[in-house]
């Protein structure tokens, strides 16, 4: 009913930009349940001000997203609960796993153990292909800030990563 | 050895989010969410505005109480002579 959303068409935006909201707000939480509760919670937000917004809904939306997932909106939440193992929750992820797959789902878990703020700031640059520039005005903080937060979260990965990384590159040498 | 790393992340990022897909439904959700906080808010101010004539009501009443009332007949006065 998008006369009931005022002057945003929600049911039109989820059907065509839905799935790449879904992914971003996946990877800024973490896990599948907790991206769709973090959309939700956006396209909420995007109904209350949605008469005030000035330039595209979905602009305001990926922001809103950004924004709660780095204010880490999870943790002041009041459905807080333990994130499940990603492995259970994707479903293509098999026990006999190759080493590339280790890898990605490494890679994955390595990403949700950094602090919200380093998170949405590595998806926001890695995933979202933002600028250092449009990643600051979208967190609302300084490109130096999301410089520096950048390149602590990636160093952190790869520290965290070296097991995988040389597990792999050991593999490719024995195929 | 940076540029392979940030590959092997967006890889992993795009094979992690691959098969999620938008449940049915949740526009709805969120309308409703939205409708559920609307009216919390309603009876919050309903009750804040209730609260707050209540006690201008008690303070009016109260002071009513303080004020000096009627002049009580003194003891010799009109009635007594």
């Amino acid at each position: 009913v998008p006369d009931a959303d005022g002057p945003v068409d929600l049911d039109r935006l989820l059907a065509e930009r839905g799935q790449q909201l879904l992914r971003t707000a996946v990877l800024l939480t973490g896990s599948r349940q907790d991206g769709e509760d973090l959309l939700q919670a956006g396209l909420e937000r995007l109904l209350r001000h949605g008469r005030r917004i000035d330039g595209s809904p979905e602009g305001y939306l990926r922001r809103t997203l950004y924004n709660l997932a780095a204010d880490g909106w999870r943790r002041q939440g009041l459905r807080r609960r333990k994130l499940p193992l990603i492995a259970a929750s994707q479903p293509t992820a098999e026990p006999d796993l190759t080493a590339a797959v280790d890898l990605r789902d490494a890679l994955i878990r390595i990403l949700r153990a950094l602090p919200p703020q380093q998170r949405a700031v590595i998806v926001l640059r890695y995933w979202e292909q933002l600028t250092e520039a449009e990643t600051a005005a979208a967190l609302g903080c300084s490109e130096g800030n999301v410089k520096s937060t950048a390149s602590r979260g990636l160093s952190r990965m790869r520290g965290l990563a070296a097991p995988w990384l040389t597990a792999e590159t050991e593999l490719r040498k024995t195929t | 050895v940076s540029d392979d790393f940030e590959e092997l992340l967006l890889d992993s990022m795009s094979w992690f989010t691959s098969a999620v897909q938008v449940p049915a439904g949740l526009a709805s959700r969120a309308r409703r969410q939205r409708r559920r906080r609307r009216v919390a808010a309603r009876a919050a101010i309903a009750a804040g505005t209730a609260a707050v004539s209540a006690a201008a009501v008690i303070a009016v009443t109260a002071g009513a109480g303080d004020a000096p009332g009627p002049r009580a007949s003194q003891p010799g006065s009109r009635r007594g002579a």
